[in-house]
């Protein structure tokens, strides 16, 4: 048995929970407007190049100092924000779409097609990212749409099992024999459960997968496989800058890595803690 | 009062599966939830089909609506035959006039649904009647079943009633189409007891006043006598005796019967020690199906019961058993 | 005055939850004897399980002992340190079959190892095979099954494990929570026998919690009748059954066929048990009572004692006959 002080520490965790999951959100909300805004909050062009003004510290006229060609890393940042969370946000997308199709089709179906696109879904699920971007800019090339695409390809499988499982499990209830006995089509049924049970794991799968894309995004954009220069994207930032380290000009290299992480961790942070707040799991009263 | 216009025959029907015997081995072995079983349901009559869980007692209630196949046998309702029918066939035809009230009233109903919706939702996929119509025939309905009041209940889901309440709804729908044939699958197992016999006398009044035949599968031998004019028992797949509800229950002649009401808890305290006439259970369950399939229980059995199996033999009138000592054991006079 | 093997005043148990207390004991107070089995009648909803589990001291993170006494031979056990409870009484004195027993048999040990683990929980020393031995033959198991895994044995052979378990260590009083559901009519008589035999034999009380009243009328020297967090009726069981005084003891009571008897009516009390976060004005059985007056609707009957050893909780328990829901009897 636990006394009262226990349990109100219970209670206090939930109210963090809640505290940490309104700063994630605030956080990225402002990062939204930040990219759409850019225009008007940045301070100086992104693609400057000054090339008396290389590796700058950061100062009033540059907060967060310059890059290897002079270039304003404050501003580079929040241009960067519309790629990086705008090829983000287009991969999410679409894995989230074709997924959802394609299980919501097949697990309906039910038998073989259902089995065959598991097997499907499955190999395409242990594909590195790395190896399908590489074959993407092999046969279509690099860029901003080409990159979101892979990373696209790497989610679906995600997307297609949260979906299916959700299928899967009202399929099997008992009033759906009961509809069955009264023929009423299965369809029916499924519309009008499917939605209601598949959105709160898809919104989690959402952020959660916004957190990879971000990171993946980055990734590939720091071996050149994404979003080309001079485009200010985040990840190619950190390779171009690779200079820095010789100079100690940590703030080229920081900044955008900063950004790469706390953007991620904070749609982690919001899948995490819609997850515990949502889903009553062991322990809770 | 029942004629004998047969409603539903069930022919020598068996529904097998197999499994292997371990993940590693390829050996199969076969379970025979029912094996060969003939059953009929006469017009306006209740059969109680009477069985501990693993008898085959719920299989053979699906089996006889159609929600599962069977392995082998005929089933004929209303004079046709219906086992190989095409679905669409079926659906189209006789999917209305054999329905299935289930067991659980949580899970069987849709918890999205409304009432309202619960009930119109066979009339509304089944019929052209007009909307005005569909209303009177659910409101009625509510009525019949004592779902009251029913203006207030109409608009409320399935989890803000009790189980009762919720059993009252499987009825309805089950009944709204006026099926003939309804196999009740033990309705009020789920239920405490102090709401178990208002659905059941739900469920009387409904078949005394449309006629339908019930099916009506119990674990309960008292239960069973109160609701059914015949009573057949089942064990590990087999009818091993059918008869008159009063006459099996006042003469049980089969010994597993027998048991049965032995063990049945009565409302009186123990003065003295009660026997049931029982062997214990042994540990495995051997899927050999050679001979009685009662006879490792049995306290009775020898050779011939271990390697022959008894078919159902006719009593007295109207009274089968399939034992070959029934005579014996019961010193039956002709 | 024999002294009570244990004795329970006024027990309020709530669990707290984060829409509000549900108050699961409400009041309780029951008294065993040695010996003897005392049946806990109750539908669901009603609180009887947590009486159990407040009995063993091991209720989950959000149950709170409220108020109340619980003397187990003159000992306080509620107020006594964890540690001490532990090693002293559970299982030493007091063992639980809990609710499902059947499934609460570890699926990846075999039974032996089971049984061991217990053994070794609770510090026992030396031997222990002449004990389970001795144990597998009282009741009524092979001792082939001590090699087996719970998933190769029946659902009473199972229960019987559970009991067996329940047995180690000769405890003075066993719990048994609804020991037969699930189980069929053949399996739990032969449960029963064996419940009825360890009482008899080896003179241990037994606490039988069941929602099914003839397994407990036939199987119970007393009875209490429990309705939504209260005992509302207990008294020695032919007294019950001869001379019911709560207008729910009667509904229960000629609420299911009898297969012996060819009554035909019956009665289905309406309605359902209040919610246990609900607080309480009044008798809670109010709206459902068919004679309900009133008093009953502001003032709380209290469990009395209205003829020697038979206590009922009702204002209007003298006016309680068969009748009384003969509106609600239809054939």
């Amino acid at each position: 048995m636990l006394s009262s002080l226990q349990l109100n520490r219970i209670f206090k965790r939930k109210k963090a929970q809640k505290l940490a999951l309104l700063i994630a959100a605030a956080y990225v909300v402002i990062v939204f407007i930040m990219s759409i805004l850019a225009n008007y909050i940045a301070p100086y062009n992104p693609y400057t190049v000054n090339l008396n003004q290389i590796f700058l510290p950061p100062s009033f006229k540059h907060i967060m100092g310059t890059d290897y060609l002079g270039r304003d890393v404050f501003s580079r940042i929040i241009y960067g924000a519309r790629y990086s969370l705008g090829a983000s946000v287009i991969a999410v997308a679409l894995a989230l779409f074709i997924g959802s199709i394609i299980a919501f089709t097949t697990a309906y179906i039910g038998g073989y097609l259902d089995r065959a696109f598991n097997v499907v879904m499955d190999t395409m699920y242990t594909f590195p990212l790395i190896l399908i971007a590489i074959m993407i800019a092999f046969v279509i090339g690099k860029g901003f749409f080409n990159v979101a695409v892979s990373v696209a390809i790497a989610e679906t499988p995600r997307f297609y099992r949260v979906v299916r499982s959700s299928v899967v499990s009202v399929k099997n209830r008992g009033f759906i024999e009961s509809a069955r006995l009264s023929n009423i089509p299965l369809r029916v049924i499924i519309y009008r459960h499917i939605l209601l049970l598949v959105i709160p794991p898809l919104a989690v799968m959402s952020a959660l997968t916004m957190s990879d894309a971000i990171l993946s995004i980055s990734i590939l954009g720091f071996l050149s496989l994404g979003i080309p220069p001079p485009i200010p994207e985040w990840g190619a930032d950190l390779s171009v800058n690779r200079s820095a380290l010789l100079v100690g000009a940590w703030w080229a290299l920081t900044f955008p890595g900063l950004m790469i992480l706390v953007t991620s961790f904070a749609f982690l942070l919001i899948s995490e803690m819609y997850n515990e707040i949502t889903i009553k799991g062991a322990g809770e009263i | 009062m029942e004629s004998q216009h047969e409603v539903i025959k069930l022919i020598d029907i068996s529904k097998h599966f197999i499994q292997r015997k371990s993940m590693f081995s390829s050996e199969k072995i076969v379970i025979k939830a029912v094996d060969n079983i003939n059953l009929s349901v006469n017009e306006g009559e209740v059969l109680a089909l009477v069985g501990e869980s693993g008898s085959g007692k719920t299989t053979t209630g699906r089996l006889a609506v159609r929600l599962e196949n069977p392995t082998k046998g005929k089933i004929i309702f209303e004079g046709t035959e219906i086992t190989n029918l095409p679905l669409k066939i079926f659906n189209k035809k006789f999917r209305t006039k054999m329905q299935m009230i289930f067991q659980d009233p949580f899970e069987y109903l849709d918890p999205e649904l409304k009432v309202y919706y619960l009930i119109a939702e066979p009339l509304i996929y089944n019929t052209d009647m007009s909307e005005q119509e569909i209303k009177n025939t659910v409101y009625q309905m509510m009525e019949d079943v004592q779902l009251t009041p029913v203006e207030d209940l109409t608009n409320r889901r399935p989890m803000e009633l009790s189980g009762g309440q919720r059993q009252r709804i499987l009825i309805a729908r089950a009944l709204i189409l006026n099926p003939k044939f309804v196999v009740a699958d033990e309705p009020t197992s789920m239920l405490d007891a102090s709401t178990q016999m208002g659905v059941l006398q739900v469920i009387r009044k409904m078949q005394l006043k449309h006629k339908n035949s019930i099916l009506f599968i119990t674990h309960d031998m008292a239960l069973a006598k109160y609701v059914s004019n015949r009573i057949a028992v089942m064990y590990k797949g087999k009818i091993i005796e059918i008869g008159n509800s009063k006459d099996v229950i006042a003469n049980p002649l089969h010994p597993y019967t027998k048991a049965l009401l032995e063990a049945l808890p009565k409302l009186k305290p123990i003065t003295s020690e009660k026997t049931v006439h029982i062997l214990p259970e042994k540990k495995v369950f051997s899927y050999s199906y050679k001979g009685c399939v009662f006879a490792e229980r049995c306290i009775y059995a020898d050779e011939r019961c271990l390697s022959e199996e008894p078919q159902l033999v006719e009593a007295t009138p109207g009274h089968k058993v399939a034992c070959f000592y029934f005579e014996k054991l019961n010193k039956i006079k002709d | 005055m024999k002294e009570s093997l244990l004795k329970i005043e006024n027990l309020k148990m709530h669990y707290r939850t984060s829409e509000g207390d549900v108050k699961a004991i409400d009041g309780i107070s029951l008294n065993i004897d040695y010996g003897e089995i005392v049946g806990l009648v109750g539908e669901s909803g009603c609180g009887k399980s947590s009486l159990a589990y407040t009995l063993m001291r091991s209720l989950s993170p959000n149950g709170i002992i409220k108020d109340g006494r619980i003397f187990l031979e003159n000992t306080e056990i509620l107020s006594m340190p964890e540690k001490v409870f532990r090693t002293d009484i559970v299982w030493k004195m007091i063992s639980l079959i809990p609710q499902g027993a059947m499934n609460s048999l570890d699926p990846l040990y075999k039974v032996e190892y089971q049984i061991k683990e217990t053994l070794l929980a609770h510090n026992f020393k030396g031997d222990p095979k002449p004990l389970i031995d001795e144990l597998l033959k009282f009741v009524d198991l092979h001792p082939s099954v001590l090699d087996m895994y719970p998933h190769q044995l029946s659902g009473g052979m199972k229960q019987r494990i559970t009991i067996l378990i329940s047995m180690l260590f000769k405890p003075k009083l066993i719990i048994a929570d609804e020991p037969t559901t699930a189980l069929d009519v053949l399996t739990q008589e032969h449960i029963l026998k064996l419940i009825r035999k360890t009482v008899k034999d080896l003179g241990i009380s037994l606490i039988l919690i069941s929602h099914d009243l003839p397994i407990v009328v036939e199987n119970s020297n007393k009875i209490a009748i429990m309705y939504a967090g209260k005992i509302i009726e207990y008294a020695a069981t032919d007294q019950i059954l001869k001379n019911p005084k709560h207008p729910y003891t009667v509904g229960l009571l000629y609420s299911h066929p009898d297969i012996e008897s060819e009554k035909e009516e019956f009665v289905y009390i309406p309605g359902k048990p209040p919610s246990l976060k609900s607080n309480f004005t009044g008798c809670r059985f109010y709206d459902r009572c068919p004679i309900a007056s009133s008093i009953c609707k502001k003032e709380e009957p209290k469990l009395e004692e209205v003829s020697p050893g038979h206590y009922v909780a009702c204002h209007n328990f003298d006016k309680v006959i068969k009748e009384i829901w003969n509106h609600s009897m239809k054939s």
